[in-house]
């Protein structure tokens, strides 16, 4: 089931920007539904094995993207491996907590992306990266809230985050 | 054993680091199809937000499930009518522009299914048009008269297009000023809404004025030259040997239809 979901979150993180709207620039700082999926799975995991997860999301985000494989593969898989906590940490964000983690791990995944397209293309603008994952981290905070609420409540995807097995056990 | 674990999973990061330096051109048989997978919902109107942006008003009132029905018929049918009108027009505007041209192209019409690149720092549309339409990497893509980008990656049933506006795009344009001279340069993306020209060399008798066009330059025998690219905004110092500081802000306007041309060359 978690994986369906996980292919669901990728259609729909690739549909969104589409359906801002342009009052306020939402439409050019679109929520990341991506970087907000990657850093549910870092702070909701039972163990590292979500960095699996995220980098399998971010490779479906680069097949719908121009960038080439890989780029946000190692983008959502660093953010997931940021928020990561080992196994035995009971600790969890909710409400307020998880909507600050999606928006820093938002701006955390546009400072990566600019980083990691130093190699390819030399006049990347990092100071204009950073600027610029500001609006989009807020969207992408008030966006995927109820979404990733939805998520916490009806555990649809919790094979993917361990929490099924971690309370069979 | 916890470390290893965050070892390993690090190593993997490094290698997906690594992939796309050493195939900045990704994997287009494996991501296109993917592509077109995830893109796929966008063929129906109602989970294509973009079809929702770009024409329809959906405001309703009418009480009533028939109504309502008849209401969603006028409302598609009016939207047909003016995707063609946009179809005919966009059509007559190339014919003006390709007049003379002896192996005329075939403008293939496509509609958009995604406006937006799902990475925020990209920019590119995705097509319903694919391989077995004829389309190939490098095709222009216009809106009319009108450069929109050009074919980036194909799959059976669905293209995506690099757009004008792609931060890593990078096209040879030409610029004519008021008084007529021409001069050729590069066009870079950007995220703003204009966008600097590079390697615009200062010759005798080159004055860029804002408001002189842009248009696109033969260097690609797949993008016909003349296309509008869009208008300078701003210009620096022209006394200087080279015109360093020249922005342009695009004409492609992506909202105001759901349908582009996508030029297939003629047989």
């Amino acid at each position: 089931m978690g994986v369906v979901v996980l292919v669901a979150w990728a259609v729909l993180a690739a549909a969104i920007p589409d359906a801002m709207p342009a009052w306020g620039s939402i439409d050019r700082h679109a929520p990341d539904l991506f970087v907000a999926f990657a850093v549910w799975l870092g702070v909701r995991g039972t163990g590292l094995h979500v960095v699996g997860w995220s980098i399998l999301l971010g490779l479906l985000a680069d097949c719908a993207s121009l960038d080439p494989l890989g780029t946000q593969g190692f983008v959502l898989g660093a953010v997931t491996l940021t928020l990561a906590r080992p196994r035995g940490d009971r600790r969890e964000r909710a409400g307020l907590g998880l909507a600050a983690a999606v928006a820093g791990g938002t701006v955390l995944a546009r400072v990566l992306a600019a980083l990691r397209a130093l190699p390819l293309h030399r006049d990347v603008d990092l100071v204009g990266a950073f600027g610029a994952s500001l609006p989009t981290a807020l969207w992408t905070a008030v966006a995927s809230w109820p979404l990733l609420a939805f998520l916490d409540r009806t555990g649809l995807a919790d094979d993917l985050t361990g929490r099924r097995s971690a309370r069979a056990a | 054993m916890r470390i290893r674990k965050r070892h390993a999973w690090t190593a993997v990061l490094i290698g997906t680091f690594a992939l796309p330096v050493l195939q900045p051109q990704g994997f287009p048989s494996l991501e296109a199809p993917v592509d077109a997978l995830l893109g796929w919902p966008s063929r129906f109107e109602l989970a294509n937000p973009h079809a929702w942006n770009a024409g329809s008003d959906r405001g309703g009132g009418a009480d009533g499930e028939r109504a309502r029905a008849l209401e969603t018929i006028a409302i598609s049918e009016r939207e047909e009518h003016f995707r063609l009108l946009d179809e005919l027009a966009q059509r007559a505007q190339l014919g003006e522009l390709l007049q003379g041209f002896q192996r005329l192209p075939l403008a293939r019409p496509a509609r958009i299914l995604r406006a937006h690149d799902p990475s925020s720092t990209r920019r590119s549309l995705l097509l319903d048009r694919g391989s077995e339409d004829g389309l190939e990497v490098g095709q222009a893509v216009v809106q009319g008269r009108v450069f929109v980008g050009t074919v980036a990656s194909v799959s059976a049933h669905t293209a995506r297009v690099q757009l004008l506006t792609d931060p890593y795009a990078r096209f040879e344009v030409a610029i004519r000023t008021s008084d007529g001279t021409r001069a050729t340069a590069f066009v870079r993306g950007g995220a703003g809404d204009t966008l600097p020209l590079r390697n615009l060399r200062g010759a005798a008798g080159l004055h860029v004025r804002p408001g002189d066009p842009v248009l696109t330059s033969n260097a690609d025998e797949r993008v016909p030259a003349g296309l509008v690219v869009g208008y300078v905004v701003a210009a620096a110092d022209d006394d200087l040997d080279a015109i360093s500081d020249v922005r342009v802000r695009p004409s492609v306007d992506l909202e105001r239809s759901t349908t582009v041309l996508v030029l297939v060359p003629g047989t």
